[in-house]
């Protein structure tokens, strides 16, 4: 018998009783559901970060140095560091010096600033005081203008470079660049106006102001380099050079009272947390499925039984024990395999939906759509063997009783 | 004329939990090309066991049965299945089709065991809805056809793969007796053509319309001798 009058025979099978078919189906249906739903949400989220990472220009090419110890705690030394660190100017400068294969290092002194310009006010808490080596983080950082120079920092000149969001509340809809205006009462002149950039976990980058490195130890009365962006030049050399740059420290601090991140870190965070939801997810899943495959197998048992007749008429005309088996596995099968594509398509479904809500494109990953589907033709396959066996070995005279 | 089956010292019993039931108890006869054979005898005395054996469907506990020369008491399953598919067309009491699928699909059912385009199967099962005068009801399902009409399509269906025998099991006794002349009719008209027959009946008046007639009486062969008046056509 061809499989192209079997398949046929397995689907007008499902349609005779479409209501049975569903709900048998169900199993497998929330299973594949799960399972494709939650990878590609995990795999989304990923995706997400790592597009906010690399659209920051802090890439796996670059490390994180922070001035106080590691904490116990997901991301406390990093907020330690933000109010008292130990890396300063010469730390970093040494690291320049010693720590080969580095394209750029990048130091950043951050407070906090109150923006005046004429009678409006607007406070932010992302002043970088930095160095034109920024641009290796941030791509075309400026939309119009230009950004911090070599020079702005050796003569230590009060230039700001505003974001977007600054400009909006202080300069409305005119010109920024240019013009005066007042940090923390200080002047300052507006040489760039950054560009409209996403929020970066959570964070407005639009309301990032940038003040040459030099000005904003003036600003805010400190040498405490809270964080430092080492970039290397080569991918591969990114753990060689962060061993590196925790000699140097260490040599010169004699106690590692700093920590060194790798951007890749973040991920493999996000990484950790999806591991879990994905295996506790996949266990009801895998639940779910295994219900489901017992539900086929009922519904099959069940199947042969009623139709023990017709089993009896295939075998009177010449159908062999290996027809009726394939006959009956294919039937489970495609019981199975449709419950695994309609999980797939409401998967995708509920994916679009959540995906609108939260201004994100969320697809069905094709890894996950081929597990689901593997899975859903495995259950079939596991579900049908036992029932498909039996209806093979009826015996005709018997089968023809009914 | 060439013989199309030999049955020899055929015996079955069939064990029920403890106690041993024979159904046949050594029966031997031959059945040549184009014969009309006619098995009848009280119920119980093994004639649908005899068709079963014959039909490939059962094994025998002891002896033997040729189609064709070929010894099928000794085949497996699929050898049998084989055989079933290209040389026994069947006609049962009850009809046996199947209910959900039209009437030409019933009659190309044993053709799907082959190995034959699916234009073909159509074009080969239409001939014989056309021969038993159904072709104007390929498209009805068994539950839309009268028994006789549904009799007809099984004989179709029987006659689809060439068989080199049709067994009949009571093909008439569920059908009233215009329905029943009909097929007999068909019968008689397919036998002339040249088809070899052997058709199971309790009723005297069907086994007259036969030209040969095996009377069985406790697994036994009671009398074989021609059928000397043919009521229907003949």
């Amino acid at each position: 018998m061809r499989i192209s009058q079997t398949l046929p025979l397995a689907l007008s099978a499902l349609r005779s009783n479409p209501m049975r078919s569903i709900l048998t189906m169900l199993g497998v249906i929330i299973g594949v559901f799960l399972v494709i739903t939650t990878v590609s949400m995990g795999e989304g989220a990923k995706n997400f970060v790592y597009d906010q990472i690399t659209s920051f220009g802090i890439g796996a090419d670059s490390l994180g140095i922070y001035g106080a110890p590691e904490s116990d705690m997901q991301g406390m030394g990093m907020m330690a560091a933000m109010t008292k660190s130990s890396v300063t100017a010469r730390d970093i400068d040494a690291v320049r010096e010693r720590v080969p294969g580095l394209k750029a290092v990048v130091p950043a002194i951050m407070g906090a600033g109150e923006f005046q310009y004429g009678k409006k006010t607007y406070d932010s808490n992302m002043v970088y005081g930095t160095t034109e080596d920024f641009k290796f983080l941030m791509k075309d950082i400026v939309a119009e203008g230009r950004f911090i120079t070599p020079l702005d920092v050796v003569y230590r000149k009060r230039v700001v470079v505003i974001g977007q969001k600054l400009k909006d509340e202080l300069f409305g809809t005119f010109p920024s660049v240019g013009e005066q205006i007042k940090i923390n009462g200080v002047t300052f002149r507006v040489i760039g106006l950054g560009k409209e950039m996403s929020s970066f976990m959570g964070i407005d980058m639009n309301e990032m102001a940038a003040i040459p490195i030099s000005t904003a130890e003036d600003l805010f009365d400190t040498s405490e380099i809270m964080e430092t962006w080492a970039v290397v030049r080569n991918l591969e050399d990114v753990d060689e050079a962060e061993g590196q740059i925790r000699k140097v420290l260490l040599d010169r601090h004699g106690e590692e009272d700093f920590q060194i991140r790798k951007a890749t870190d973040m991920l493999k965070r996000i990484d950790n947390v999806m591991g879990v939801i994905t295996s506790v997810v996949s266990a009801i899943a895998a639940i779910s499925l295994l219900v489901g495959s017992v539900g086929i197998m009922n519904i099959m048992l069940v199947s042969v039984t009623e139709r023990i007749p017709e089993i009896g008429i295939r075998k009177s005309v010449g159908a062999r024990k290996r027809d009726i088996f394939v006959q009956f596995l294919l039937e489970a099968v495609s019981i199975s395999l449709a419950g695994g594509i309609i999980g797939i398509m409401f998967s995708a479904l509920v994916l679009f939906i959540i995906g609108k809500f939260i201004n994100l494109a969320l697809t069905p990953s094709i890894g996950a759509v081929i597990i689901g589907f593997s899975v859903s033709l495995f259950v079939g396959v596991v579900a049908g063997v036992y029932p498909a066996m039996r209806a093979a070995n009826l015996d005709p005279v018997e089968a023809l009783r009914g | 004329m060439s013989r199309v089956v030999k049955v020899e010292e055929l015996k079955k019993t069939y064990i029920l939990g403890k106690v041993n039931v024979p159904a046949l108890q050594g029966i031997s006869f031959e059945v040549n090309k184009e014969e009309f054979v006619s098995i009848t005898g009280p119920s119980g005395c093994g004639k649908s066991t005899l068709m079963h054996l014959i039909g490939c469907l059962d094994h025998p506990s002891s002896g033997s049965v040729y189609l064709d020369a070929t010894n099928v008491s000794q085949l497996d399953d699929n050898q049998l299945a084989e055989i079933r598919n290209k040389k026994i067309g069947f006609v049962f009491q009850t009809f046996n089709l199947l209910p959900r699928m039209s009437a030409i699909e019933n009659v190309e059912l044993p053709l799907i065991y082959g190995n034959l385009s699916p234009a073909k199967m159509t074009e080969m099962g239409m001939q014989m809805l056309d021969k038993v005068g159904l072709k104007h009801r390929a498209g009805h399902r068994p539950p839309e056809l009268s028994g006789g009409e549904r009799q007809r399509v099984a004989i179709a269906r029987a006659l689809v793969i060439d068989p080199s025998i049709i067994l009949a099991d009571e093909p008439t006794g569920n059908l009233d007796s215009k329905s029943s002349e009909e097929i007999m009719a068909i019968f008689q008209q397919l036998n002339r053509e040249g088809v070899t027959i052997i058709m199971v009946t309790h009723e005297h008046d069907i086994a007259c319309c036969t030209k040969r007639n095996i009377h069985l009486k406790d697994g036994k062969v009671l009398s074989d001798e021609p059928v000397k008046q043919n009521i229907i056509g003949g």
